[in-house]
């Protein structure tokens, strides 16, 4: 009843998408999938198994940054030399928490940034800019991961759409980063909260030219914190404005009122705490640069 | 040959090659699929049961509910619990209907065919709520349900009381009086699960005559097939219970009668085998679960630390069925009775009918709650009095000799010494970093004592024309090594090689009367019944080998299959040489006893099951470390000082304290199942219900334990038990440690980040707290 | 509708036709009798159900036998070579880091893995590499020791 491709390349991946649109199941690492077909229903009227796919699992560099194919697993991000270098060490860090060891061999970064809910790939990715590179037998197109998620469960992939890559630019020079996930088990546990920070300095280093900051578990999708940045942009780096911007950081998040996981006064209390943490290591990190 | 050598469990080899064959992997010709449908509310009247589409559907054989079996109640002392619910459903979870089908898929999907109409009733999840006066009866027949035991006749006047028990020892109203200081906590613990990994399964078999054969992971053979015909009114003889020789774990999880009945009921209906198997998440909402407790403890303590006076109030919350939480009841007060000399004690255990999973056995058997909370409250008056934790400990121990409070004399010791030990080693009393920027650093210690069960144990022993020597226990080896323990214990007394020991399959057909494994007690009654079962094979052995060898029965002595005169040694005969075969039919062999088979029954002395004057220690020591900025807690240091009398495997008693502590911690630091407003466990699957992983337990260097031997001459070669008592004091050693790093008492448990950082920002204030981080911060990255 | 696989399983090549929405572990359990991988959650929560796939641990209970098409398994049956214990089995015994024993097929693997790729791995790497493998017997104890002796023997 249901049916099961496998294709070998990238175009034959699109064309089935096309014929078979909302019907279809992409099947990457299946670490959820299976799940959903397991234990909720899930009956999809063909699965396109994604996997194998050589086009789709690499980690590249160029001048410009680096690019990840949408089957790469995580397992790989967590120590591929491109992924542990420098500002995108978060990537690793982030996938070396994510899971288990045996969910990180099968998992992938396109399979949990679709995932949108509470994807954990995403929280460095969206520090560090990251865009979406999405294909279809109508072409290509490129979003913002920023722009990706629609809402809790959901993307703007479109029903005919593949994830073909996700693409990070290289920083500028005077710049750091710093990811933090906090759960109650040091394994097989989702976040409480993941946070990941990203600051670029000026030349001084002493002046925020750019700040980005991405969390998870605390709304519905990933998400940017918006006023937390603007509160940064253009000032002074120091303790107290660190201080300041996690305050704000507490208030912007919203988390879900009902959770059994945290409460939503914890997760704030976690907010301030560990954005300011994660603040400070980036700053730490962008200062280090001036020395390298 | 056999005791005190720490040999490597006799069946760890099938288990690292995957030969192992649990019950989980057994299949039968011809066999079915049996899935579970159940209650979606936690209290309901059935209005009405429609299985006739999932009796049409493809692959289905036939679907059984309460109709099938309208009287069919069970219970261990309170026969309380139907097959299927009756006319209401009573938790989350309940059965209601089953389904025998030819495959998993067509019997889950027939479930979903399955109509029940259901009128909500109000329901009880709160047990205070439950027993408060004017609250509705959640059994209603109460009164009129089945008992087996004799329980407590106290009748409180009070709604949903399943069981009470009450110890009284002198005046305690007037020792509050005549005490110095008088101090009163309240202790509260969450409801958690026993997580054996191999899911709960059965599967059973019936024959025209309506003999039925269930394999089963159980870990109490006997009483669930005295459960299962005591529910379908069918005599002993027709109920074989097989457990397969490796079972994945037990915790108390696999007490009493679990995925059998409908195993039963639906072989019966299908005329062939059926195979219930349960899921995770059935095992974490339909099975039971650790009685979440609300203890009061009152003391009336001296100046001096003397505990005059103490009166403890628990509430087990209970859940919708007794299950063998009736028991846990009277039990599970050990843990408050079993350490402490206190000349006026009274303690009064409610157990409370609520709407929600069952709570049944679960490793402490109750008491782990309740040392919680004494071992809480050792700290926190010692704390008034301005008196060190140990010494005060100290001070109120019961030594050998004295009489507990429930009058049973003392007949072992152990306490002090594993105390003072778990104090030495964890570097009691010797300064240590303590501030570490927004880190605290503290030390807690907590004495865990364990008395144990002592029921009734049959064994058998025979010895074969090739010396092997075979062994039949209803013993079922949970991983806990009972088979290596039995085995060790039967090539101590024949002084033979354990390879020559053969432990026989679980089989109530074969193997006799076990009351299963719980209770600390598998070493104790086991080891005593295989040992006298063995000194009675020896005797017929020897009473062959005395004709043969022209000597008298004393002076005869064995080892490795020969045996000898004790002081002619060159005059001895083999084992082998004992056996003749039928020359015609070249048949046999036999000896002149025929058979030679030796049996035994060890039954505790007069009629108390309890073994209240013999009692197990774990002293554990622990050092903390409390991130106040998040209320996380790492485990720095753990060490665990058990005395389990003699050690017959000092190896498996040292994976018992391991695995003891890790449960612990679980408990203490990490796991709950937690309850929505409509009753409903909203985690039962392991990412939210959170056991250690190996990156949530101490490092190797960082855990010490060791193994103090106090012989309990009543014991087998001086053995008590070990099982449980590794696991109980924990929570309350982390608690202490955490009060002495941060100075905040935590009274419930798993003392979740959550938890503890919210303790900190009340009883602190939120300005202490990020005060002192933030001074802990400033500078450091 | 079945779609036909091939599946290399300790080194034996198996040909089968499956439904599409078998999980990997059903398959190796079911129609290949490899028993020896357990069921704990079915849900890639507990690592009972660890298998080498290619080389690298993975829950089999998440993985569709029909992805796992002209793949590698190793189960803990293919381990033993000729009746030789591979120094993980020989230390797993040898520590009494098996009790009830239901973990300890998925455990081993992946440690095998572990020490496959970091032949000398610290206790931290070892915790890490087991990380995914719950066990509520043992508390990791003498598993990790185990780990850390089959290490030094060169496993």
């Amino acid at each position: 009843m249901v049916e099961y491709f496998k294709p070998s390349s990238v175009e034959e991946a699109c064309s089935l998408l096309d014929r078979f649109k909302e019907g279809a199941l992409i099947l990457a690492g299946g670490t959820d999938v299976v799940l959903d077909i397991r234990y909720n229903g899930l009956r999809p009227r063909c699965l396109i198994s994604i996997s194998n796919l050589e086009g789709l699992k690499y980690i590249r560099g160029d001048e410009n940054g680096i690019r990840i194919g949408a089957a790469t697993t995580i397992a790989a991000l967590a120590k591929h030399p491109l992924t542990t270098r420098g500002c995108f060490n978060v990537i690793a860090e982030a996938a070396r928490c994510f899971g288990s060891p045996q969910i990180r061999n099968r998992a992938t970064v396109g399979g949990n940034i679709c995932r949108a809910g509470c994807s954990d790939i995403a929280v460095p990715l969206l520090a560090l800019d990251a865009t979406v590179n999405l294909v279809s037998i109508r072409g290509e197109r490129t979003v913002p991961l920023s722009r990706f998620f629609a809402g809790g469960g959901r993307t703007v992939r479109a029903p005919d759409e593949l994830v073909k890559e996700v693409a990070v630019n290289n920083p500028p020079p005077l710049s750091g980063s710093a990811y933090i996930r906090f759960s109650y088990r040091r394994s097989l546990d989702l976040p409480i909260i993941g946070i990941c920070s990203y600051l670029a300095l000026d030349s001084d280093l002493s002046r925020v030219v750019d700040a980005r900051i991405a969390m998870n578990a605390v709304a519905p999708t990933p998400i940017r914190l918006k006023n937390t940045e603007s509160s940064l942009m253009g000032k002074e780096a120091s303790d107290h404005l660190i201080d300041e911007a996690a305050k704000i950081a507490a208030e912007e998040i919203q988390p879900r009122a009902d959770s059994y996981r945290a409460s939503p006064s914890y997760r704030r209390a976690l907010a301030y705490v560990l954005t300011k943490q994660c603040l400070m290591k980036a700053l730490a990190a962008a200062r280090e640069k001036r020395l390298s | 040959m056999g005791i005190k050598k720490s040999i490597p469990p006799i069946d760890a080899l099938e288990k690292v090659t995957g030969r192992a064959k649990y019950c989980f992997d057994m299949k039968l010709q011809g066999m079915l699929y049996g899935k579970v449908k159940r209650s979606p509310h936690p209290h309901a009247r059935i209005t009405g049961i429609d299985t006739s589409k999932a009796e049409s559907h493809a692959g289905v054989w036939c679907v059984v509910t309460a109709k099938d079996y309208p009287q069919a109640y069970y219970g261990l002392g309170l026969s309380d619990q139907p097959l299927f619910a009756q006319d209401v459903v009573r938790y989350v979870g309940e059965p209601v209907a089953a389904v025998a089908a030819e495959s998993e898929r067509a019997a889950e999907e027939a479930l979903h065919l399955i109509e029940v109409g259901y009128e909500e009733l109000p329901a009880y999840l709160n047990p205070e709520e439950a027993i408060s006066p004017g609250a509705q009866p959640i059994h209603p027949n109460y009164s009129r349900y089945k008992r087996e035991y004799v329980t407590s006749d106290l009748d409180l006047g009070l709604p949903n009381v399943c069981n009470v028990y009450q110890v009284k020892k002198g005046d305690v109203e007037r020792g509050f009086l005549e005490a110095d200081l008088v101090v009163e906590s309240r202790f509260t613990t969450a409801m958690i699960a026993q997580c054996p990994l191999e899911p709960h399964v059965a599967i059973a078999d019936v024959d025209l005559e309506g003999n039925i054969t269930i394999w089963t992971n159980t870990q109490t053979p006997y009483r669930v097939k005295h459960q299962l015909c005591q529910m379908l009114r069918i005599p002993r003889h027709k109920v074989r219970i097989i457990v397969p020789p490796h079972v994945g774990g037990g915790f108390g999880n696999r007490v009493n009668m679990k995925a059998e009945g409908i195993a039963a009921a639906l072989a019966l209906k299908a005329k062939r085998p059926v195979k219930v198997a349960f899921t995770r998440e059935e095992v974490f909402t339909s099975t039971t679960v650790r009685h979440p407790y609300i203890v009061y403890i009152k003391d009336g303590v001296r100046k001096d630390g003397r505990i005059i006076a103490r009166y403890i109030k628990v509430i087990l919350d209970g859940g919708a069925y007794a299950d063998v939480g009736y028991l846990v009841t009277s039990a599970g007060s050990w843990g408050a009775t079993a350490a402490y000399d206190i000349p006026s004690f009274h303690l009064l255990a409610i157990r409370a009918y609520t709407n929600h999973a069952v709570g049944g056995a679960y490793r402490g058997f109750g008491a782990s709650q309740l040392q919680f909370a004494v071992e809480s409250q050792m700290d926190i008056v010692a704390e008034k009095l301005g008196i060190d934790p140990v010494e005060l400990r100290l001070r109120n121990l019961l030594d050998r000799g004295e009489e507990n409070v429930e009058g049973k004399r003392l007949l072992t010791t152990g306490a002090k010494t594993c105390l003072l030990r778990a104090a030495e080693l964890i570097g009691w009393g010797k300064p240590f970093e303590k501030v570490k920027g927004g880190l605290r650093r503290g030390r807690g210690i907590a004495l865990g004592a364990r008395q144990f069960v002592r029921t009734a144990s049959s064994a058998v022993v025979r010895v074969l024309d090739d010396e092997t020597i075979e062994v039949w226990s209803s013993a079922t080896d949970l991983g806990q090594g009972a088979r290596t323990i039995i085995a060790q214990i039967a090539a101590e007394e024949f002084k033979a090689p354990l390879s020559s020991v053969k432990v026989r399959t679980v089989d109530t057909d074969v193997t006799p009367f076990e009351t299963g494994q719980a209770g600390s007690s598998t070493t104790f009654k086991v080891g005593q019944a295989v040992r006298l079962a063995c000194l009675d094979a020896k005797k017929q052995l020897f009473d062959i080998a005395a004709k043969r060898l022209d000597a008298c029965v004393e002076d005869l002595d064995m080892e490795n299959g020969k045996i000898f005169v004790k002081y002619e040694p060159e005059r001895s005969i083999r084992v082998s040489e004992l056996f003749t075969y039928i020359p015609v039919m070249r048949a046999g062999p036999f000896s002149e006893y025929g058979e030679i088979i030796g049996r035994a029954t060890f039954t505790p002395k007069g009629e108390d099951y309890t073994a209240k004057e013999a009692v197990s220690y774990s002293a554990q020591a622990v050092e903390v470390e409390v991130d106040v900025s998040t209320g996380s807690v790492r485990i720095l240091k753990l060490v665990n000082v058990v005395d389990p009398g003699t050690p017959i495997n000092p190896l498996l008693v040292e994976a018992q304290a391991e695995g003891g502590m890790c449960m612990g911690i679980g408990a203490a630091l990490l796991e709950e199942l937690k309850l929505d407003k409509q009753g409903r466990i909203v985690n039962p699957d392991f990412t939210d219900y959170k056991i250690p992983t190996a990156l949530d337990v101490p490092t190797l260097g960082d855990v010490i334990v060791e193994v103090i031997e106090t012989p309990y001459e009543q014991g087998p070669y001086g053995a008590k038990g070990i099982g449980e008592v590794v696991t109980m004091p924990t929570a309350a050693a982390i608690a202490n440690a955490i009060f002495d790093a941060v100075g905040v008492r935590l009274t419930h448990i798993p003392m979740t980040p959550q938890r503890i950082y919210e303790a900190l920002a009340k009883e602190g204030g939120a300005h202490r707290v990020l005060k002192e981080y933030e001074d802990g911060l400033g500078g450091e990255v | 509708m079945n779609y036909d696989i091939t599946l290399t399983v300790n080194g034996r090549r198996y040909k089968l036709g499956v439904d599409p929405l078998r999980t990997l572990v059903e398959v190796l359990r079911e129609d290949l009798g490899f028993t020896g991988v357990k069921v704990g959650c079915g849900k890639g929560e507990c690592g009972a159900c660890t298998i080498l796939l290619n080389g690298k641990p993975v829950n089999s209970c998440l993985i569709l036998a029909v992805e796992a098409d002209g793949s590698s398994i190793l189960t803990i049956e293919g381990l033993s070579k000729d009746g030789t214990l591979h120094p993980l089995q020989e230390a797993f015994v040898k520590y009494g880091a098996v009790q009830c024993g239901y973990c300890t097929a998925g455990m081993i693997l992946s440690a095998k893995a572990l020490l496959d790729e970091n032949p000398n791995p610290s206790e931290l790497d070892i915790r890490e590499a087991i990380s995914g493998n719950l066990c509520r017997c043992t508390g990791y104890a003498k598993i990790v020791k185990a780990i850390l002796e089959a290490a030094r023997k060169g496993a």
